[in-house]
């Protein structure tokens, strides 16, 4: 089991006036290889949530463990949790700071206290997952453009090797196809590397389409936890929430309402159209 | 009546080194002629880098043309004496929400235009009151713009612009670093200031949804004007979009996929209701209530 | 959420400290603390907080939030009258084993702790009552004159009005910068001193590109608004002295009138 998290609470500014419940009793487990999706609206707790999963914020009560070991039994090395449990902020391309690409990606596993051969095979690794080409390596991040940036700062995080991967917004800012190819990306490290995934999205159509599993969050608390046509389901809850379900997902129950037996849970493009398509076929 | 015109418009971005010597040219815009109706809503749609944030910087005159024309309101942007004018007709709202406010309160922010421009202290109040008003912003006048969310400070950055009373507003991917909620709440402020007081817009986005009640959709690609048509018809060229590095809303792309395979639907469906509209009677034929 | 801290912390209420004119908020600050200085007796003091309470019952901002500024200043204070206190020389009062006290320590600590203490409590009626902006606004019409010897005064003062804006937004940003390396493993804590130095590295590059970014954009979106500098400009908030602004001057001067006198005489 990679992540397990039990009553987490947590309270920010306790007893000034600022005082805010920000996760409420939240509880959920993830075991090995699982894609998950996180949404919520603003303000909701995800960005909270996922902090406290690599021990950059400790909760107000509750326990986390990581592959079976509490994150904050004696003598943990929560260094050691982040190179295992790595998170992409929402703009990475914020923290590069290095005088080029290849020294900026070498920081992760430099830190770990790892040999200059290991550093380096590691870089050159992380680089590749990312598809960044070699003639970049010797450049100032700073000269590369946005999405290439984002690639650099993910590949930093993939340089420790983290068994876990957590990105809050990955695709932020992002132009359609910049999109497309980070999140093709990040499926095929869930795929091919074996990596659990824990994706924080706004869009509703992107986690339909790449995750297995969604958790909503809500005010702080975890609202619905499930397959996302499961989750969709919800779609007028989630409304109530300030999300939407995908427009396909609104169309099958809006044509459902009106009395056509189409089936249920329809989350993608491609699930509508074969829907309607064997629909329309019907002799 | 045109109120923004560019010809033969060619803009490079030139890097140079140490020495000044030229290391490194990018032409962002490469030969675009356009010319946009004064009152209309226009929406520039385009991947990152196929030059429409370049172009939208052309029109208050941060940048000006390598080579070709800008005119704003019939004056020339390369003309250093007409710029402060074309800026006080040509608005611009910007990307990123925070780095636009100079106000510690949001009245304050709003009437930092005016006081540029040597406005009297009364016309001021007036201003400030009307367009925090007409962007739904006057409960939120005294706030620090700290506590407010992304769209509630591109509506002000909004209201910032309109407090000069220009002709024409620029929204340079105003919605670019906000949640969805943040995204309708900023277009649906442009739309209506469009509607009302007939202000021109200049939309540029790469999210498609948001374009759909435009009245003019441009789509540019590697520094070029690629397509220019009414939504309807630029959403209906879905193969076309997706070679310009852009997407269409699930709606457009189900009609597009179903018209593919046989089905008899009109080109360009943009909205849900459309599509319910089209598809109901012809699923009705065969399951009958 | 780092955003909700207010610098200066203003304590907005309606009241005639509230309503008046920086300017003389600032000259009003100026004088208290000269007073400060100038007094050395007991009477001197007690004129001192006779003024410091009545300013204080005219801001209406309740006592705690005024006490606040005192905890920064606790660990000062309790050295500056320790100090004062056992290593004064003079008439022995008490002893307590090797420490003693004299008449002439306990007057002194007493004076310099009041001394300290009215210090912080002036200077945070100033900024609980006017705001960062009026702030700025009442020095740049204060130091108005000294655009005459080329001081650009406008330009300072719109810096700072700027500076205050983003300080807050800085800040948050540090934190998550700070955030985003330690997720890399980064540690800003152990090791020597050029150890922790040389981890700053990482915290304060993205952090200049950061505010040199905002600083770009800015300045991108105030000439889209037609700034070009002081010339020209108009106020939105123009600064106007009115009757309790005069009436304030003319208690000040007073005040310190009163102050002098004491001095001189006793």
């Amino acid at each position: 089991m990679a992540i397990k998290v039990e009553g987490l609470n947590y309270i920010y500014g306790q007893g000034t006036a600022f005082e805010q419940h920000a996760l409420k009793d939240v509880s959920f487990e993830i075991p090995d290889n699982q894609f998950v999706g996180l949404i919520g609206h603003t303000g909701s707790g995800k960005s909270t949530l996922i902090q406290h999963l690599n021990g950059l914020i400790r909760p107000t009560s509750g326990t986390i463990w990581f592959n079976g070991t509490d994150i904050y039994s004696e003598g943990y090395s929560l260094k050691k949790l982040r190179s295992n449990v790595g998170l992409v902020f929402q703009y990475p391309e914020h923290q590069l700071f290095e005088v080029d690409v290849f020294s900026d990606v070498c920081y992760g596993p430099r830190n770990l206290g790892l040999g200059e051969e290991e550093v380096k095979e590691r870089a050159r690794e992380a680089l590749g997952l990312v598809g960044l080409k070699e003639k970049y390596w010797e450049q100032s991040p700073f000269e590369l453009s946005g999405g290439q940036k984002r690639r650099v700062a993910i590949a930093g995080v993939l340089a420790m090797r983290p068994e876990v991967l957590i990105l809050d917004e990955p695709t932020a800012g992002l132009d359609p196809r910049g999109r497309d190819e980070i999140l093709d990306q990040i499926k095929e490290l869930h795929d091919k590397q074996g990596m659990t995934i824990l994706l924080v999205s706004h869009s509703m159509e992107d986690i339909a389409r790449y995750a297995d599993r969604l958790m909503v969050m809500n005010h702080g608390e975890k609202a619905f936890d499930g397959p996302p046509r499961e989750v969709f389901e919800h779609y007028m809850e989630l409304e109530a929430m300030g999300l939407a379900a995908p427009q396909v997902t609104y169309i099958s129950h809006a044509l459902k309402d009106a009395g056509i037996p189409i089936e249920d849970s329809i989350t993608t493009v491609e699930e509508a159209r074969d829907a309607i398509l064997g629909l329309l076929k019907r002799v | 009546m045109n109120i923004v015109k560019a010809s033969k418009l060619i803009y490079d971005y030139i890097r140079r080194d140490e020495e000044e010597n030229i290391e490194e040219v990018d032409r962002a815009i490469d030969s675009l002629d356009v010319e946009i109706e004064k009152g209309s809503f226009v929406a520039i749609l385009g991947h990152n880098g196929s030059g429409k944030s370049t172009f939208a910087k052309q029109i208050n005159g941060i940048l000006t043309p390598t080579e070709g024309t800008v005119w704003v309101a019939g004056m020339d942007t390369a003309d250093e004496d007409s710029i402060w004018e074309i800026r006080k007709k040509a608005g611009m709202v910007f990307q990123n929400p925070d780095n636009q406010i100079i106000g510690n309160v949001v009245e304050e922010d709003v009437g930092f235009g005016p006081e540029n421009i040597g406005i009297p202290t009364e016309e001021i109040w007036k201003r400030v009151d009307e367009s925090l008003k007409a962007v739904g912003m006057a409960a939120f006048r005294h706030k620090s713009p700290n506590k407010l969310s992304g769209g509630q400070k591109q509506r002000v950055a909004i209201a910032g612009v309109m407090a000069m009373k220009p002709e024409c507003i620029v929204l340079d991917e105003p919605t670019a670093m906000l949640d969805p909620n943040g995204r309708k709440e900023v277009i649906r402020t442009v739309r209506e200031l469009n509607r009302q007081e007939g202000i021109t817009v200049l939309l540029i986005t790469h999210y498609m949804e948001e374009v759909i009640e435009a009245d003019r959709v441009i789509v540019m690609d590697d520094g070029k004007l690629v397509m220019d048509g009414t939504p309807k018809e630029i959403f209906s060229r879905v193969d076309e979009l997706k070679t310009y590095r852009l997407d269409v809303p699930q709606v457009t792309e189900l009609a597009y996929e179903l018209r593919k395979a046989g089905v008899d639907l009109p080109e360009g469906i943009l909205t849900q209701e459309e599509f319910l509209d089209r598809i109901l009677p012809l699923l009705k034929e065969r399951y009958p209530a | 959420m780092i955003r909700d801290i207010t610098l200066g912390q203003f304590y907005p209420v309606n009241s005639v400290l509230h309503r008046m004119d920086p300017r003389t908020k600032l000259f009003g600050t100026m004088v208290f603390i000269i007073s400060l200085f100038l007094a050395d007796s007991l009477w001197a003091y007690a004129l001192a907080t006779l003024f410091l309470v009545f300013c204080i019952r005219m801001s209406k901002v309740p006592f705690s939030f005024m006490v606040r500024g005192l905890k920064a200043i606790v660990f000062l204070l309790l050295i500056s009258v320790s100090f004062n206190l056992f290593l004064t020389d003079g008439e022995e009062l008490f002893r307590l084993g090797f420490l003693k006290i004299t008449r002439e320590g306990l007057r002194m600590s007493c004076f310099m702790g009041l001394r300290l203490i009215y210090l912080v409590i002036g200077s945070s009626i100033m900024t609980l009552t006017t705001t960062p902006n009026q702030l700025t606004d009442g020095l740049e019409k204060s130091l108005g004159i000294l655009k005459v010897i080329h001081v650009p005064v406008h330009e300072i003062s719109m810096m700072m009005s700027i500076a205050l804006r983003f300080i807050p937004i800085l800040v948050e940003e540090t934190d998550k910068i700070m955030k985003a390396q330690m997720a890399r493993g980064a540690d800003f804590e152990s090791g020597n001193l050029i150890q922790k130095a040389k981890s700053m590295v990482p915290l304060l590059v993205p952090l200049f590109i950061s505010a040199f970014r905002r600083a770009t954009d800015l300045a991108m979106a105030m000439e889209a608004r037609c700034y070009r500098g002081g010339e020209g400009r108009t106020k939105m908030k123009p600064l106007k002295y009115e009757r309790q602004d005069r009436m304030a001057y003319l208690l000040l001067v007073l005040y310190l009138a009163g102050m002098i006198a004491i001095r001189t005489v006793l």
